[in-house]
């Protein structure tokens, strides 16, 4: 996918700021004057970025989205998303494990001794810390 | 002045107690390892351990408290050097020259520099408390709602320094912080604003989880895509550590412009000490024979950065025991502390209770010292953990990040609140629009529109009444015209040319 970033960005930010004034004009008048200043606000910027794009675009060539960062990303917030959910269902240690264990996999770490180490201290740190130590109580679910 | 020195002979007494010394030592330990976990802040370490401090004597659990204090607030330092997480709010302007400086291979002369300028921030605040707290808390006592909100504004024009290389994104950030800083409720009308039916928003954004959001994820996803490049490599803290600490002392200016910039942000009460690090940062790039190093790697804006946060201690604890008045959200913690042991904040206290409380000044001058060998000693073995393969490392982070988030308020849904600000905070990394302006934004936005609101009311809403007032305040004029300096600076920078 080759995109001009810029361009993208300056759409983006001005779509956001368009629906986020939209937002703020629905909530009461005497609590969302702060609110409305900054959306108008952001809205007057973004046209800026969008005319300061135009009037650049002949010179600047910046280059499109990365796809091995877009991978990277998708990765690592939809098992972050699952790890969370699993949280809540299995429970934290064996979510945590599972999905450290998943994560280094999938990023190609070869060796299992360091990845179990790695999980090892980990949690061993989490419990003595937040568990033990500040008496923080984990989530309640199916497993630990 | 006789007082003062009869009241130090008296509070130095106290640290012949070698149990003092070891209290010390335990807060301190205690605090950097607080301090240095991102989700955990000073607030809670030191909440956490007033209950211990029911059965000890007043000096003892003063020094326990103050020790946590001091060591929480530099410890944050070491996470946002190593792992671009500021371990506190307090740290968030450390990491835009600690991560790149980690990233360079110097991690070990930045954990140094910023250990030995927290120390000497610190250590001089304590003087101001001891000598200048009375006409301190006078000057406190000026600042009305109207000058909160145009030190607010004073603040928020530092956005303009900080997006130096593209202002328009800069400012566009900031204003996006400020809106991320009221949603949830008015402080006045109580209408709830862009929550969209998610209750943990009804009272804001936690700052701290924007704060772990906005900066762990994206260097996650960078860090993984990147592997063929490793990016941070670290050097450890050995050697000649001495001289990587001794560093500090070529930039003496700094070291006492920006420790009177965080004594001066801390007797206000609820400025922050996040507050006062950027304005040092800022002040820090304006005098700097090479302000373009900023944000790369430079010591300056890590010194700069760490000093005033930790001068904050100091100040932020005069309008607490002369006013009773706390200067941040720790030093309110610890005047519950104080009041636990039977002690009333307020100008008799000094005369009451002077070997208590020189006491407890004289053991947080110890505790500035002591966290000087053990943040090195913690670091030693946090940059180990820097030399992990990213492979491992990266996954660790997220873990973190989850732990952390929840550990605030226990809440799962502000673990996806917290993802969600880190693809933000990861488009924003991609789309070369400045995060830091952003994090100024949400710091200040709150103070900003509260304070705002209150002024109006005191003037029944009439808005040229509240003008009248500001331009007829000396204090208010002094804020308005940093402000039209720090703004006029940025603009020059940018468009004239």
């Amino acid at each position: 996918m080759s995109c001009h970033k810029e361009t993208i960005c300056s759409i983006t930010a001005l779509l956001i700021s368009a629906f986020l004034t939209v937002q703020s004009f629905q909530y009461p008048a005497e609590s969302s004057h702060f609110p409305r200043f900054l959306t108008i606000l952001m809205t007057f910027l973004s046209v800026m970025m969008v005319f300061r794009n135009w009037k650049s675009q002949n010179t600047d060539n910046s280059s499109g989205f990365k796809s091995t960062e877009l991978k990277t990303l998708f990765i690592v917030v939809t098992l972050t998303i699952l790890y969370v959910l699993g949280i809540y269902y299995i429970g934290y240690f064996v979510s945590t494990t599972l999905f450290l264990v998943i994560m280094m996999r999938s990023f190609g770490h070869p060796k299992p001794f360091a990845m179990a180490l790695a999980v090892f201290i980990f949690l061993a740190t989490v419990y003595v810390l937040f568990v033990v130590f500040l008496g923080m109580h984990l989530p309640k679910a199916l497993l630990i | 002045m006789g007082q003062i020195f009869t009241g130090i002979s008296s509070g130095l007494t106290s640290l012949a107690n070698p149990y003092v010394l070891f209290i010390i030592f335990i807060g301190t330990v205690f605090g950097v390892v607080i301090g240095s976990l991102p989700g955990l802040t000073s607030t809670m370490g030191v909440a956490l351990v007033v209950p211990v401090t029911f059965g000890m004597s007043p000096v003892l659990g003063l020094a326990l408290l103050g020790a946590i204090y001091c060591s929480s607030t530099y410890a944050g330092a070491i996470s946002a050097i190593l792992i671009n997480i500021p371990g506190t709010p307090a740290n968030c302007c450390t990491l835009l020259d600690g991560y790149p400086m980690t990233k360079k291979r110097e991690s070990g002369r930045a954990v140094a520099l910023a250990t030995v300028s927290s120390a000497i921030g610190g250590f001089l605040s304590i003087f101001a408390l001891l000598f200048l707290a009375p006409p301190l808390a006078e000057i406190a006592l000026m600042f009305g709602s109207q000058e909160y909100f145009l030190l607010a504004i004073f603040g928020i024009s530092v956005i303009a320094s900080l997006s130096e290389t593209n202002m328009i994104k800069g400012l566009w950030s900031g204003a996006l912080g400020l809106l991320l800083s009221v949603v949830g409720m008015h402080p006045l009308t109580g209408d709830f604003r862009f929550t969209m039916g998610i209750e943990e928003l009804y009272n804001g954004l936690p700052l701290v989880i924007a704060l772990i959001g906005l900066y762990s994820i994206p260097e996650v996803i960078g860090t993984l895509s990147g592997m063929a490049k490793m990016t941070s490599q670290a050097t450890g803290v050995k050697g000649s550590i001495m001289g990587q600490m001794l560093e500090v002392f070529k930039h003496k200016m700094l070291l006492v412009r920006s420790t009177i910039i965080g004594i001066v942000v801390g007797i206000i009460p609820g400025a922050g000490s996040s507050i006062a690090s950027f304005i040092a940062y800022d002040d820090a790039k304006r005098i700097s024979r090479d302000p373009s190093a900023f944000g790369k790697g430079t010591a300056e804006g890590l010194i700069a950065s760490e000093t005033s946060n930790n001068a904050v201690v100091g100040g932020s604890l005069v309008p607490a025991l002369t006013l009773g008045i706390p200067g941040n959200a720790v030093s309110a913690v610890l005047l519950g502390g104080l009041m636990v042991q039977g002690l009333r904040p307020g100008p008799a206290l000094f005369t009451d209770n002077s070997s208590i409380v020189y006491g407890f000044i004289m053991t947080l001058f110890v505790s500035n010292l002591v966290f000087i060998p053990v943040g090195i000693f913690v670091a030693r073995y946090g940059i180990k953990l820097i030399e992990t393969p990213p492979t491992i490392l990266a996954p660790l982070v997220v873990a973190l990040a989850v732990i952390g988030t929840y550990a605030i308020n226990m809440s799962v849904v502000e673990i996806y609140i917290m993802l969600a600000i880190g693809i933000i905070g990861y488009l924003m990394k991609t789309f070369n629009v400045p995060r830091e302006p952003l994090v100024l934004g949400l710091v200040l936005g709150s103070m900003a529109e509260g304070e705002l609101a209150r002024a109006l009311l005191l003037v029944h809403d009439d808005i040229f009444a509240l003008i009248r007032g500001m331009l007829t305040s000396p204090l208010s004029l002094i804020i308005i015209g940093l402000t039209l300096y720090s703004l006029w600076r940025g603009i020059k920078k940018q468009f004239i040319k």
